[in-house]
Formats: C-alpha cells, sequence, structure tokens
C-alpha cells in the first residue's frame, strides 16, 4: 500500500495522540511489532519517529501491520480506530482458515435398513387441519406394497434437518393406510407439515421406520411454556377440544432422554414441557413411543404470573402435639411438638437461603382453640431482606414456641380448631394484600381436631359445615385465591404403634387426621406432605411460584 | 474544540448501553461463589479505573447470583461505523479487564444463557443476559418502538438463543433461560404511552395481564432513566438517558454478533421514530399469537417455524412481517425478511456496511436457500458438544470462548458458514453489499405496519 501525504498525516496524528512520548512508542513496537525501534528510525522526537515509523513500514508493505499492533497498545484511541477503519484493520476479518469441521457433513441420504419408505417413494401434501397432529395418511394400495399389513399404526419419521448440531430430526407419527388417498402420495398433517419443514418446497431427504416400544401414558402433567395471555379461556378450549388436541397423539422420547427433554408441541400454543408422566422414563426403553389414549389421565401446570411468595406458616401447639408418636429420621420416636420444630426449622431456612422460592415475606401463628401471633407479633406480613431476620425469628420461635411462651401468648391450648386458624391467617394475608404476589398457607399438624371433652370412645370429633376446615380451605382458594400446603406430623401407622406400646390409656381423639389434611391441601389446590423432613418439604419449595394444576380431561 | 456538526439524519439512531454478561466460572466449570467474585469483581474494577478510555465503563454483579457479572457501558453512539467499532472496542477492551482478573483468580468466563460446562445443584440456576437500552426522546417513540420490539420479539429471540448446552448435555431447548425465569413476560401491547400517565397504564397492565408494573416485561419502555421523557429542555447527551430496555436475550459470545445485533435494535428504533413523527402506530399482533412465537423460537432457536396470526382480520393488506403474510415461516428468514422490507433505508442511514450484518445474514441466507450451517452461536454450541467427547467438548469451547471474547472481530460461525458454502457466500456477500450501497434507491422500502 502506498500511502499519499494525507493518509500518511492521519496515521502519523493517530500514533503521537495514542502514543505521546518516545518511549511509549518504542514500547508499543516493541511489544506489539516485535521490532526494536532504534533500528527502524534514527529521531528520538516523536513527531519524526512516528513520520519515519509510518514511511518504513509503509515501504515494507506493513503498514496494516503498523495499525493493527498500534491498536493492540492502545485499542480505544478514537484517531487510531479511524486508522483502523479506514485501513481495512478493523473491517470484518477475511475468512480465516479454521481447522475443518470433525463430523461428517455428508448429507444423510441413506434410507435405514428398516425403512418402509423414505420421500422418494412419495410425494408429500397437506392434510389440512386445525390442529397439530402427528398423523399422514398413505394408500392401501402403497401400504401393501411397502409391507405394512395393518391400517393403523405408530411410525417414526427421521428427517434431515439444516442444523450442524442436530442433523436429523425424529417425529412419531401415526400411520393411516386409506383408500381415497392416491397411490404415491402422503399426505401429512398441514400444521405438522408446515413446522417441520415437509410441506414448504423442501427437498430434504426422510425415510420412516415402525416404532418399535409403544408406552401408553397413564398420567401426564404439561407445564406451559410460556406465560399466557388468558390462561381461563385457553384451558376451556383445550378442555373443549380435548380429542382433536390430546387422543391418540404419540411422544417420542430419544434415546435416554429425560422428562426435561420431552415437548408436545400444541396449535396455538407453541410447546408445552412435560412436569411429570407415569409410567416414570425410567422404567422405559430408550426410543420409546408414549402414546396419549383415552386412559390417559392429562393435566395442565399454569405457571403463576405472580413475582414473590407471601408466605404464612401455621403451627399447631395443641394437645394432642405432645404424643410421641412422630419417628425422625434417626428412627426414635419423639413428639409431634419435635416434628413440627423439625419442619418449622427447614421452612424457615429454605425460606431466605434459597432464593429461587420467591418467598418475600412471612408470619407464623400458633394455635390450638385460640390463635396468637408467634412472628411478628402484629398480625402483619413481614418482609424477608436478611440473614438476620432469619436470627430474629430463630429467637423468636424459641421464646414463644415454649410452655411459658404460649402462656405469654394466651394460646389456649385444647380443643384444636383449624378452621379459626385458617380465617386468622387468611386475614393476615389479605391485610397486606399485594396484587403480585401468590399467597400460601402452610398448616403443620396431626390434623387431630380433638377436644378433651370429647367422648373417648369416638373418633374423632364432629364438627359443623361452617367449622369444617377443608370446605373453608375451598372457599379461602376460591374467593382469595389462597393455596394451602399442608405438613402431616405423624400418622395413623405410628400412633397405632405408640398405643400398642403405651404403658397408660390413650384417647381415640387424638388419631392424627391425615384424610382431613389431605382434604385441606386438596380443595385450595396444596399439596400434602407425608413428613416433616428436610427432603420432603424441598419439594414444597420447588413448587412454590409454579402454579397451579388443573385437570384437562 | 467546539463541536462540529457533521451530519443530519432525521429519526436517525440514539445512543446505545449494553450491560453485558458474563458467567463467573472457577477451572473446574463450576459457579463462582460469592468470596471469589467478589474478589474478582474488585480487580477487574481497579482494571477498569486505570484505563481512561473505558470511562463510564462499570462492572456490576446480580443480585440475583454472585457468579452472573454485567459489564455496563455508558450511553454511547452508534451512528457511524467508527463510532460502532469504537463501542465494541471499547466493550473488547472492558471484557478484557474482566478477563484479566478472572484469570489472575484462576477462573474463567462463560457468556452463554447458562453454564455449559456443569450441571448446578441448587436452583435458581445462574442465568446470563445480555440488557440492551436503546435511548429514546420522547413518548411517542417510546410507543412504537417498543411495540415495534414486542412484534418482532421472536424473530430477535430466535436468533438470540444461547442455551442450547447446559452442563455438557445438549438440551431439547435453544434458550434455557427464559424458561426458568420467573420473572420475565412477554410484553404486552401498548397502545398509547404517557409518562405522565404511567400509573393509569400499569393500572391497566394489572388489571388486564395480571403484570405488577411494565418493567416485569421482556421489554421494559421504562429503561434507564425514565424521568428524562418528563423535561422539556433536556440537554442532550446527559450521562443518563430514557431508553427502551430488552433484556430477553441470552448473554453472547460473539462480539461481532452484538455488533450485528446492535444495529438492528438500532434500525427498528430508527424506523419506530419515523412511524412516531408522521403519526403512524403499529396494529396490535395478538399476545396469543406472540405467546405461541415465543414458545416456538425458544425450542427451536433460529430454525423455529413462526407461525401467522390468526387472529388478525384476513382483509387487512399489508404484509410486512409474518404475522401480516398468514403463511408460516423460518425464524432466520423472517427476520431477513424484516431487514429487506422494512430496514433498509435505517440501515443506510446507519452507514451499515454489509459485514457488520453477516454474523446475523450469511446464516440465514444459507438457511434460506436449505443450506446446513450455523444460524447462531447456540448451534454452534450444540455442535461442538455433539461432535466431541465431553472434556474435549469443554477444552474446545473454554479455548474459543476466550479467543472469541479478546476479539472485535473474530466471529467464528461467519468464518465456518463460510468454509461450508465458499461459492455461496461470497455471492451472498456480493448480493448484501449491492443492498446496503448507499445509492440504494428507497423504492424497495417495505410498506410501513401501522
Amino acid at each position: 500500500m502506498a500511502l499519499i501525504g494525507p493518509q500518511r498525516a492521519q496515521i502519523v496524528k493517530a500514533l503521537i495522540d495514542a502514543f505521546p512520548s518516545y518511549a511509549d512508542l518504542r514500547y508499543m513496537v516493541s511489544m506489539h511489532l516485535d521490532e526494536n525501534i532504534e533500528t527502524i528510525v534514527s529521531s528520538i522526537n516523536v513527531r519524526d519517529c512516528a513520520l519515519e515509523l509510518v514511511v518504513k513500514m509503509d515501504a515494507q508493505g506493513k503498514i496494516k501491520e503498523l495499525i493493527r499492533g498500534a491498536l493492540d497498545g492502545n485499542e480505544t484511541n478514537p484517531l487510531l480506530v479511524d486508522c483502523g477503519v479506514d485501513f481495512g484493520v478493523l473491517t470484518a476479518r477475511e475468512s480465516v482458515t479454521l481447522p475443518p469441521l470433525p463430523k461428517d457433513l455428508e448429507e444423510v441420504a441413506h434410507p435405514a435398513p428398516d425403512a418402509l419408505f423414505t420421500s422418494r417413494d412419495v410425494e408429500v401434501t397437506a392434510l389440512p387441519s386445525e390442529y397439530y397432529r402427528e398423523e399422514c395418511l398413505i394408500a392401501i394400495s402403497d401400504a401393501r406394497r411397502w409391507g405394512i399389513a395393518d391400517n393403523s399404526l405408530y411410525v417414526i419419521l427421521s428427517l434431515q434437518t439444516l442444523s450442524m448440531g442436530k442433523p436429523v430430526q425424529q417425529v412419531p407419527l401415526n400411520l393411516r393406510a386409506v383408500d381415497y388417498v392416491r397411490s404415491g402420495s402422503l399426505r401429512i398433517n398441514q400444521q405438522l407439515g408446515e413446522s417441520i419443514g415437509l410441506l414448504s418446497h423442501s427437498k430434504r431427504f426422510w425415510s420412516v421406520c415402525k416404532a418399535r416400544d409403544i408406552v401408553p401414558i397413564k398420567e401426564i402433567v404439561f407445564e406451559l411454556r410460556v406465560e399466557r395471555a388468558r390462561v381461563d379461556e385457553e384451558i376451556r378450549e383445550l378442555r373443549g377440544h380435548y380429542q382433536d388436541i390430546f387422543l391418540h397423539r404419540p411422544l417420542l422420547r430419544e434415546g435416554h432422554a429425560s422428562l426435561r427433554d420431552l415437548s408436545f408441541q400444541v396449535h396455538g400454543l407453541g410447546y408445552f414441557n412435560v412436569h411429570a408422566i407415569q409410567p416414570p422414563l425410567d422404567t422405559c426403553n430408550s426410543e420409546t413411543l408414549l402414546l396419549l389414549d383415552d386412559k390417559t389421565t392429562v393435566q395442565l401446570l399454569v405457571p403463576h404470573h405472580k413475582s414473590a411468595v407471601d408466605m404464612v406458616i401455621l403451627v399447631d401447639v395443641s394437645g394432642s402435639m405432645t404424643i410421641e408418636d412422630y419417628v425422625g429420621e434417626d428412627g426414635l420416636p419423639h413428639s409431634r411438638l419435635d416434628g413440627m420444630k423439625l419442619a418449622l426449622e427447614t421452612l424457615i431456612d429454605r425460606c431466605l437461603l434459597s432464593g429461587g422460592c420467591r418467598v418475600s415475606r412471612l408470619a407464623i401463628l400458633a394455635f390450638g382453640s385460640t390463635t396468637a401471633m408467634l412472628y411478628p407479633t402484629r398480625p402483619v406480613m413481614e418482609e424477608l431482606t436478611s440473614v438476620e431476620k432469619i436470627k430474629q425469628i430463630r429467637v423468636a420461635l424459641r421464646q414463644n414456641l415454649s410452655d411459658d411462651g404460649l402462656r405469654v401468648l394466651k394460646v389456649v391450648r385444647n380443643p384444636t380448631n383449624i378452621a379459626a386458624v385458617l380465617s386468622a391467617a387468611a386475614d393476615v394475608l389479605n391485610r397486606s394484600f399485594l396484587e403480585e404476589t401468590e399467597k400460601v398457607l402452610v398448616l403443620l399438624s396431626d390434623g387431630a381436631n380433638w377436644d378433651e371433652k370429647t367422648d373417648p370412645g369416638a373418633e374423632g370429633e364432629i364438627v359443623s359445615a361452617t367449622e369444617d376446615p377443608a370446605a373453608l380451605a375451598d372457599s379461602l382458594h376460591a374467593n382469595s385465591g389462597i393455596r394451602i400446603h399442608t405438613v402431616g406430623i405423624s400418622n395413623e401407622e405410628a400412633y397405632r404403634l405408640y398405643r400398642k406400646k403405651a404403658t397408660h390409656e390413650t384417647i381415640s381423639g387424638l388419631t392424627p387426621n391425615i384424610p382431613l389434611l389431605r382434604n385441606i391441601a386438596a380443595s385450595a389446590e396444596g399439596i400434602f406432605f407425608e413428613s416433616p423432613d428436610a427432603k420432603s418439604l424441598n419439594r414444597l419449595f420447588d413448587e412454590l411460584g409454579r402454579g397451579a394444576i388443573y385437570p384437562l380431561t | 474544540m467546539p463541536p462540529k456538526l457533521e451530519k443530519v439524519i432525521i429519526n436517525g439512531s440514539s445512543r446505545h448501553r449494553l450491560y453485558k454478561g458474563f458467567l463467573l466460572l472457577d477451572s473446574n466449570g463450576y459457579l463462582a461463589n460469592e468470596v471469589l467474585s467478589k474478589r474478582i469483581e474488585e480487580n477487574a474494577q481497579q482494571r477498569l479505573l486505570q484505563r481512561l478510555a473505558l470511562t463510564g465503563f462499570t462492572l456490576e454483579r446480580l443480585s440475583d447470583h454472585p457468579a452472573v457479572m454485567h459489564v455496563m457501558t455508558p450511553f454511547l453512539p452508534l451512528f457511524t461505523v467508527k463510532q460502532r467499532t469504537l463501542f465494541i472496542l471499547r466493550l473488547v477492551a472492558a471484557t478484557s479487564c474482566l478477563l484479566e482478573a478472572a484469570e489472575e483468580a484462576s477462573c474463567q468466563l462463560a457468556a452463554a444463557g447458562v453454564n455449559p460446562y456443569r450441571k448446578e445443584d441448587e436452583e435458581p440456576r445462574a442465568l446470563c443476559a445480555d440488557i440492551h437500552q436503546i435511548e429514546v426522546y420522547e413518548e411517542g417513540e417510546v410507543e412504537r418502538i417498543y411495540n415495534l420490539y414486542r412484534q418482532f420479539l421472536p424473530e430477535l429471540l430466535a436468533i438470540s438463543t444461547h442455551s442450547a448446552v447446559y452442563g455438557t448435555s445438549v438440551q431439547k431447548d435453544f434458550s434455557l433461560r427464559m424458561r426458568v425465569n420467573l420473572a420475565s413476560y412477554l410484553p404486552r401491547y401498548i397502545s398509547q404511552f404517557s409518562e405522565q400517565h404511567l400509573e393509569h397504564l400499569e393500572l391497566f397492565i394489572r388489571k388486564k395481564h395480571k403484570l405488577s408494573n411494565l418493567s416485569q416485561m421482556d421489554i421494559n419502555p421504562l429503561g434507564g432513566d425514565p424521568s428524562a421523557l418528563r423535561k422539556p429542555e433536556r440537554p442532550l447527551l446527559l450521562k443518563t438517558a430514557a431508553a427502551v430496555e430488552l433484556r430477553f436475550i441470552d448473554a453472547q459470545c460473539s462480539f461481532p454478533f452484538i455488533r450485528a445485533q446492535v444495529i438492528l435494535l438500532q434500525a427498528l428504533a430508527m424506523h419506530g421514530r419515523e412511524l412516531a413523527r408522521v403519526g403512524r402506530r403499529l396494529f396490535p399482533v395478538s399476545d396469543e399469537s406472540l405467546d405461541e412465537n415465543k414458545a416456538l423460537a425458544l425450542h427451536s432457536g433460529g430454525g423455529a417455524v413462526l407461525r401467522p396470526d390468526s387472529y388478525r382480520r384476513s382483509d387487512e393488506p399489508r404484509k410486512s412481517s409474518t404475522y401480516e403474510r398468514k403463511e408460516p415461516e423460518v425464524a432466520t428468514t423472517a427476520l431477513l425478511k424484516l431487514i429487506e422490507d422494512t430496514l433498509l433505508d435505517a440501515l443506510l442511514d446507519l452507514e451499515c456496511e454489509p459485514w457488520e450484518l453477516y454474523p446475523i445474514t450469511l446464516g440465514a441466507e444459507l438457511r434460506r436457500r436449505e443450506k446446513r450451517c450455523f444460524a447462531n452461536y447456540a448451534e454452534y454450541q450444540q455442535y461442538l458438544c455433539t461432535a466431541y467427547p465431553e472434556e474435549r467438548f469443554i477444552a474446545i469451547l473454554q479455548e474459543q470462548t476466550r479467543l472469541l471474547l479478546s476479539s472485535s472481530t473474530f466471529d467464528i460461525i461467519c468464518d465456518y458458514n463460510r468454509q461450508l458454502h465458499q461459492k455461496l457466500a461470497q455471492e451472498i456477500e456480493s448480493v448484501w453489499s449491492e443492498k446496503l450501497a448507499p445509492h440504494h434507491s428507497s423504492e424497495s422500502k417495505g410498506e410501513a405496519p401501522c
């Protein structure tokens, strides 16, 4: 490149601006051009030196190297950047020689040995449909020619893609042989065909093989991929068109794919993730086709539009909680109160320490016959802002959960009144109402709705409809959007064993009422936890903020 | 020296600010802990302060996760090739401060939506994004620019997905970031934006869409300092500015790719500004349609087949996007059509050189011609993961990430796409040189949606 005067001047000016002293210039030449400046220039005056450098490098055809080296030494000097752009140093790189890509890039145009037919055998046309379904039709004569005896079978279509990372895409299909399709034609569901690019004048190769393992799905919970605008209407739509959207549709488990790797496309809604499935995937072989049939229970998990969680923990301190039938992780019997304290400890730890659960405000209530605030002392929600707050909560609980503490708080321990504490907790939540938060109650109890005045021979206590905790839970969920999770402290079996060993007389009203706890949770779209240990309760935090499950079948 | 007016462009581009996301990882590829990341932050901050050219650049650790770090640029002009080059060079220089500090602590940087090397035992995952802020001057353009970004969110998202590999396993989704980010929602159509009546607007959003405030959406019309919109005679070139913020994109590892993204975002903003000046509005693409296409984009990245808006009336004549054309379209092709039909004039005003867009357009053009190639870095990540055994994959990705983060011009996917389709790539590049040549007439300009 033979520079003209103004070009030389531009580079000299930029060099002086970026390297104002001789020492700077010498350092740059040494470090970034790997040259000794004294061997190139004779002057030590910066301007003369820069000019001499430009002229000599230009004569050697190295002006780009000079600019690149100068930019390496001072990459953000505006005048140097101008030079870099003007002299083609800072534009797109010319294509560099990268090592060849290691994977064979030959087009996958060889049918598998067990292929029934390929793209070379048929012409693909659209089968108009409003719904995305994995279905296609061929002529009966073609089916017979290709050795397909059944008029309906599940197959796997292997399609060449344009992606380097995944050269073949596998799509499960329900293939039907019918007499109204002409020979040499494959009619594919329009939504599916468009989605996988089979209808857009594509010349990509594909082949079809018979699916080997087909497993009916007993139960599946789909999860919306993105927040939806009108969830209620969409759930109605999904229920209304259940047969078209879900029935007899296959999901393909490729290789040893996990639950997270399964997805289900629904026209108009994009993709669903799979949140849970029965039978579990680890009982299925690799390359299994999972089928939604008329016996499958289908549910939809809708993520909440909520940015935080308000949690109220309800702690049962009634008389029945002193029974020592709770079997801890050490295998030894402890009092139910100990079990409850363990659960409480876990909940508090996870509330703040696990940022993912998004519990932003907390309150804890103790209850027996009456209800009292354990933390904070006023009936409001307390912001969880720091580890210090957790320490405060622990201190407050230590003080208040003792016998003396409960006496000071004036908690009447018998009989148990779950309905009253649910109402009180709902009041606390509603008083501190924030539109964007999810409202959650966690009830730690044995469920024993026990009154010491109850006839010792009676199983539990009869309560009136207005006091029925499950009915109240249902109403709180419907009217205030409160979800109630319940944690069972002890169970019937543990209490039975306890009674066997007990030397003194026991009262049947002390039996843990697990069905009641289950009902409360079910009525308020919550989860019932059988055990108060950390392992079990961690699931609660995994579920928090995740949303509600709606049956679609 | 007094400022010199060099050029005036009506409805031109504005200043841009980028929060460039990085994951701080220890030498084994695990997320750095609080102590380590604080040490690296302090060291990198010192290095930044020593560089005069990086005045205004800062570092910020994400409060949600100590291992997520952002290099924040100041608002910088991007009107010309030189300004954009300077922007990227400064960004590379700031990144090198962080890179050096990390390496001094025997750590490394990753620039992807999630950690490609290791799985995290505990939720929440470290989610890493690049956040773009585009300066806006008045309310009318906030509304148009925001709605434009909203309308083309699936296309922008599709090419920007970058979480195809998590813990050395290929994921079924190209972007995990959106899937597990519970605090990010599809932006809803705003028919009229007014800073003064913000409370009404937020109330409407709250009632209709159950979002507590506008900043929860993937595109935030209240980015930067929104109070600047209220000042009638505010001086230009303040450090702070009102901005529309896009915080939905996975962190990118290639600076040429970021440059192309920035240009696209600015060109869209210029188009929005033009609509605002002539008093035209964007028609509302339905939330349902955008929801669906966003889900498709998250799942399939650049290869997603976007669906038309089935909620749109058939008698409406305009045809400048997938939603209006009423036919499904591959995301990369939809983006090319957006550029060709709507953004060419803005790109010409930006003096955009064809090579500045190649990181996005070359792969998209090859795909339009049904060629196997890399459409974005998520596909490259996925390719490496399937082509190499785990240890080799980790070593190669680490080495290449380091190279990419140290260079303003190194673009592996373009180079490989050229290597794979040499002749075709040359043809495509010459076509784009022609399209972006200054003599290109405005006849090609597509009809603006309103």
